[in-house]
């Protein structure tokens, strides 16, 4: 159910939603430096990956290295989302984001820096993969706990 | 259980973290677009190009008393350039002020322009280009947004 919520957020609607921007728009967004076709695009990558990684998760119990393997996967996923938020569509900026068009002898350039919260979003994944070895790591002593008790419960 | 204790205590700081990173980006993103706004809209600035007619010098100056009404104390950098058709400085200079949150401060910057670069002392005349670089930065200037504009070029014949 969520994943399909995420490919009908991240997927679906953006990419209909292109259709439906009049091409002006467009080609004025495109001459400001600023490619919205391909910003939609990506984010309708995204959702769909996002879904895969959701799904997947679905098929492996928690204690199984598979799971782990997915949860961190889909956690330094979500980072590179955070990354191409800040960075307006360019992940590589890392939250620095710059805008610059040029006519009629008039150049301008706008930059974003917002790295601060890039850093700060890097910090916050390596504290969930942490807490995602942790959680697989608890669940799989669960297991080992319960498992030697087994043959004396059928021996009863 | 100890164990147990551990990770939850971790899941609720990453919580914590996370809603407190969020509430910064979005308190400083308004900040900055808030100050946007208020340092370019009429009466907070007022720009003067004046010739000296004894020296031939042409003076820039900028004047100004942007507010502040986000939630962050900001500071704003002004700086104003001539450079020659290669890009070199002919002329440079620039200014920072602090507005605390709610507040109000004022600045001045001015930039003498040499009459050498200015052929019969009209400025349209000249060849080169005219550079504003205006920043606004909050969150102890970590956070930040900066605007380059550059006119000019080769003189209209």
């Amino acid at each position: 159910m969520y994943a399909v919520l995420i490919l009908v957020i991240f997927t679906i609607l953006p990419l209909y939603g292109q259709r439906v921007i009049p091409q002006e728009y467009l080609r004025a967004f495109s001459s400001q430096g600023f490619d919205l076709v391909d910003l939609v695009n990506k984010i309708a990558f995204i959702g769909l990956v996002m879904s895969i990684l959701i799904l997947l998760k679905g098929f492996f119990e928690k204690t199984s290295v598979t799971y782990l393997a997915l949860s961190i996967v889909s956690t330094v996923f979500w980072l590179l989302i955070v990354f191409f938020a800040l960075g307006v569509g360019k992940m590589e900026n890392l939250g620095l984001t710059v805008i610059s068009s040029e006519a009629g002898g008039v150049s301008n350039a706008i930059i974003f820096d917002l790295r601060l919260f890039a850093y700060l979003a890097t910090v916050i994944t390596g504290l969930k993969i942490v807490h995602s070895i942790l959680k697989f790591r608890q669940a799989k002593s669960k297991v080992t706990q319960v498992q030697p008790s087994q043959p004396l419960d059928t021996a009863d | 259980m100890k164990n147990m204790n551990r990770i939850k205590v971790l899941r609720l700081g990453i919580i914590g973290f996370e809603v407190l990173t969020i509430a910064l980006c979005l308190l400083s993103i308004y900040t900055l677009f808030n100050a946007l706004s208020t340092a370019i809209s009429g009466g907070t600035m007022n720009l003067n190009l004046n010739k000296d007619e004894s020296t031939g010098e042409w003076r820039f100056v900028l004047n100004g008393n942007p507010k502040n009404t986000g939630f962050l104390g900001v500071t704003l950098f002004f700086e104003v350039a001539v450079l020659d058709l290669s890009g070199q400085d002919i002329a440079r200079n620039s200014t920072s002020v602090y507005v605390p949150a709610g507040g109000a401060n004022q600045f001045s910057l001015s930039l003498t322009v040499p009459p050498d670069v200015v052929p019969g002392g009209n400025l349209e005349e000249a060849e080169g280009y005219f550079e504003l670089r205006f920043a606004v930065r909050t969150l102890g200037d970590l956070v930040g947004f900066t605007n380059i504009l550059r006119i000019g070029g080769e003189a209209a014949s």
